[in-house]
């Protein structure tokens, strides 16, 4: 959620269990400001929380005006100090799926996997291979794989401008009660993946320039994420299942939105024992 | 077209105005212009003084026009011609200008616009109650009967030793503190939600006969949550509403037994080998009211306003069925479960199961905060049978341990005060042998000695107060992770002690440990540590059994069956071969 706001903001996640204590507010406040200024961002997101063992990690990313591209991820274990997270690559995401457990909370552990290769004739005297993977090199990307499988946005609320740059919509406006009570109203911020593939005839009704994402309507499994309404309609709450721990608000009617990421880092894969 | 004529033996005259017309004596007629107004009071003082008389053809022509041009016009409502033309005409001698002719459009007009009155229909729309309407409506009802005389002041502000009997309310925990150690803390719901939840709880107490309250939690599900409440009833107020379940469970093993009966009754086509060897497992009853798993009940509702409702009792059964299931819970109670292995019985059930999991493996306190009561009488430990005692009481000597030890990460400070679950899902053995021979028991011990090989292992748990460290610890991670709450300030931290086993359990312990409390915000599911593995089906019955009549063979493979196949033509062919090689051995003999 956006930082400029976030004392208020965080109040709307909160029925999900997601608080932050006064002097994590009060520490938050200041060193975002700071970081906005040192990074010349436009905009600096307070994503979230990831728990670990001895400390958890507080992560903020900064984005320029261009809000798809060149978002950079810093951390912090006490709200004043932040680092900044090495882009995560696509080896490095391979290799932090092997990495299992909690988080421990320093980031200059490494995680050992051993992997025992068998040679091709079945023979079971293999080398054993160890794969050291460092958890900044986790953190970031399991933080890049959030992102990309459950940040959303209400739909219309980004704008893909004729040269392909993607801007905030000033007239967003909110969405209605009963739009935010549909699935097909909520966008994920990232490349299209099922864009692409749907015949002409379906994309003939989209509008180019706000219907350029995918919507939550196709996501695999049906059932992943849990939208409900608190304070009567005041407030949408959506929560993935597949990230537990990831919160979505909208205020239906007016501009305000965000989404918070408060869990241990773990993807739930047995989601479809669950549903 | 209907046209006012001047009836002869009648002069019009309009009152007062008539001089300013030159060289006529009647003012020409346009029929927008009423010239009824004067004529009217005439005719009613005529009316008055004779009464009613028959009206000649130009009166009643006369009242036919009046009536006429008084009639509703249909687009403009409330408003007719009559009234508009006397209007109009009135502002025009009002004004007495000379443009009157060529703005009299305009002045119509205006008049129209002006005079637009709106009769707002009888039917009113009633767009109905929004859902934030009903939910603030029902919380409003609960904060309006909480909400006291602002001049009365309970009792316990002034911590007065007589304590008023009737007050029920001080029973109510003191949520609001603790909203605020749990905020310290970074964890919790906000602080709205622990205020009205505890006006909720007020209802509770009203309603049941309740000795101790506390706030377990918030359970999210993927259509509604569930608050949850934890309560202790008073001695001897427990009822029973395992009748219910008992009634049920009965049915079901009658069906099953009924199914098994099928290959009794049609024997026809089936021989008498084919009886299933499938025995159900032996029902193993709940703990007595009041104690174990049951000892404490829990209510729920979805949203604070919102009734609550009673979660049933636990049973066994239930727990071992929801070891084996991982499932999230939809926020209806009612609803069915299907899963595998079957799981008896509802959401409400199954919530149940994991509240009382949950419970039994995160409530924590600091160690030396409870201890176990001396005074307790030889029998009763024996009775309590292998697992050592099962009621801790409070230590009033505890003087508390400084922050550093609360917050140490080995865990040793902090233990638990709930019995854990057995395998078998209850706290306290219970032998299946035992209860069909009927045996009472305290002779539980001596049958253990015993252990015969048909009776089961009993079946030990830790014991109560073990310390946390003890857990078991998921992959690498401990089992319990305890913490300081605050960096910036660290004089004025709490110690927070955190649950890896179950995500989402917290603690908190403050005031060197004499106050604390734990809390549960999650999903109500475990931390299995990989993935899950569900159940995998039993082996399929073998029809026949093997045996010296009838035995199971595979069928053969292809390659079998040709192998076979080539192996007899050969037979053939040698028969046959064998034989022209004879008839030709014979016919090379002939000749």
């Amino acid at each position: 959620m956006d930082s400029e706001g976030l004392h208020l903001n965080i109040d709307y996640v909160g029925s999900s269990g997601i608080i932050l204590s006064p002097e994590q507010k009060a520490a938050l406040q200041t060193s975002l400001v700071i970081l906005k200024n040192s990074g010349k961002f436009h905009r600096v997101y307070f994503w979230g929380k990831i728990l670990g063992v001895k400390d958890d990690y507080f992560i903020a990313q900064g984005v320029g005006r261009d809000e798809m591209e060149n978002r950079k991820t810093f951390y912090s274990k006490d709200c004043v100090h932040w680092g900044l997270l090495p882009p995560a690559t696509k080896a490095m995401k391979e290799q932090s799926k092997l990495a299992k457990g909690r988080f421990t909370g320093d980031p200059s552990y490494e995680f050992e996997h051993t992997e025992q290769k068998k040679t091709e004739d079945g023979e079971e005297a293999g080398e054993e291979e160890t794969i050291t993977i460092k958890e900044e090199d986790r953190l970031s990307s399991v933080i890049a794989e959030i992102d990309e499988d459950v940040k959303i946005v209400p739909r219309s609320a980004f704008i893909k401008t004729p040269d392909g740059k993607v801007n905030g919509n000033r007239s967003f406006e909110g969405l209605s009660v009963s739009e935010s009570a549909k699935l097909c109203s909520y966008m994920h911020f990232r490349d299209p993946i099922n864009l692409e593939e749907k015949s002409l005839l379906q994309k003939a009704n989209l509008d180019k320039a706000i219907d350029f994402m995918d919507t939550l309507e196709e996501d695999i499994p049906k059932g992943s994420w849990s939208l409900q309404f608190e304070r009567g309609s005041g407030l949408v709450t959506l929560r993935s299942l597949l990230w537990l721990g990831y919160v979505f608000y909208h205020v239906p009617g007016s501009r305000l939105y965000g989404s918070c990421y408060v869990g241990n880092g773990e993807k739930n894969l047995d989601l479809p024992f669950m549903l | 077209m209907f046209v006012l004529q001047p009836s002869p033996g009648r002069i019009y005259e309009m009152k007062g105005e008539s001089r300013k017309v030159k060289g006529r004596s009647t003012v020409p007629h346009d029929e927008t212009v009423s010239e009824e107004p004067p004529s009217s009071p005439q005719r009613y003082e005529e009316e008055e003084g004779e009464g009613f008389r028959e009206l000649s053809p130009g009166e009643q022509r006369c009242v036919n026009a009046k009536l006429f041009l008084m009639r509703e016009g249909s687009e403009i409502d409330g408003q007719n011609l009559y009234n508009h033309l006397s209007a109009l005409l009135t502002k025009v001698l009002t004004e007495k200008s000379e443009e009157s002719l060529s703005r009299l459009e305009d002045a119509s007009k205006t008049f129209k616009r002006e005079k637009f009155t709106y009769k707002e229909p009888f039917i009113r729309d009633n767009p109905g109650k929004t859902p934030s309407e009903v939910l603030a409506h029902s919380q409003w009802q609960m904060m309006k009967t909480a909400c006291g005389d602002p001049k009365f002041i309970p009792n316990e502000c002034f911590d007065l030793p007589d304590e008023d009997e009737e007050d029920v309310y001080r029973l109510i925990p003191n949520l609001v503190k603790q909203a605020q150690f749990f905020e310290q803390a970074g964890v919790g719901l906000p602080r709205e939600e622990f205020i009205r939840v505890s006006i909720a709880m007020r209802e509770l107490v009203e309603s049941w006969p309740i000795e101790s309250l506390r706030f377990w939690g918030k359970i999210l599900g993927t259509r509604k949550n569930y608050y949850v409440v934890e309560a202790e009833f008073k001695d001897g107020e427990y009822e029973s509403d395992l009748s219910d379940d008992e009634g049920e469970d009965d049915k079901s093993s009658n069906d099953k037994i009924e199914d098994s009966m099928i290959f009794d009754d049609d024997s026809t086509t089936v021989t008498d080998d084919i009886k299933p060897f499938y025995k159900p497992p032996p029902r193993i009853p709940c703990e007595s009211m009041g104690t174990g798993l049951n000892k404490h009940v829990y209510f729920v509702c979805n949203e604070p306003g919102l009734p609550w409702t009673r979660l049933p009792h636990v049973s066994p059964a239930q727990i071992v069925a929801a070891r084996k299931i991982r499932r999230f819970l939809t926020g209806d109670l009612n609803e069915h479960i299907v899963s595998h292995p079957p799981f008896p019985g509802l959401e409400k059930n199954y919530l149940r199961a994991q509240v009382a999991r949950i419970s039994a493996a995160t409530t924590v306190s600091p160690i030396g905060y409870f201890r176990f009561d001396d005074n307790e009488e030889e029998e009763d430990t024996e009775e309590s049978g292998s697992n050592g005692r099962n009621t801790c009481i409070i230590d009033q000597e505890f003087e508390g341990m400084p922050l550093r030890d609360l917050c140490d990460p080995t865990g040793q400070t902090w233990c638990h005060h709930m019995q854990s679950v057995l395998p078998q899902g209850r706290n306290t053995w219970f032998n299946p042998m035992e209860g069909k021979s009927g045996e009472a028991g305290d002779e539980d011990s001596e049958e253990e000695e015993r252990n015969e090989p048909d009776e089961p292992e009993p079946e030990v748990g830790p014991p109560l107060l073990t310390p946390v460290s003890e857990d078991q610890p998921i992959l690498e991670s401990p089992a319990w992770i305890p913490r300081i709450s605050s960096r910036l300030v660290p004089e004025f931290a709490v110690a927070i002690l955190q649950s890896n086993t179950w995500p989402g359990s917290w603690s908190f312990g403050a005031d060197r440990g004499r106050y604390f409390t734990s809390l549960y915000i999650g999903w109500g599911q475990k931390n299995l540590g990989g993935a899950f593995e569900p159940e995998i089906p039993p082996d399929v019955m073998e029809e026949f059994p093997s045996g010296p009549e009838i035995t199971e063979g595979d069928d053969p493979s292809p390659e079998e069956e040709s192998a076979f196949k080539a192996a007899l033509a050969d037979k053939e062919f040698d028969a046959e071969f064998g034989e022209d090689q004879a008839e030709e051995e014979t016919s090379d003999v002939d000749d």
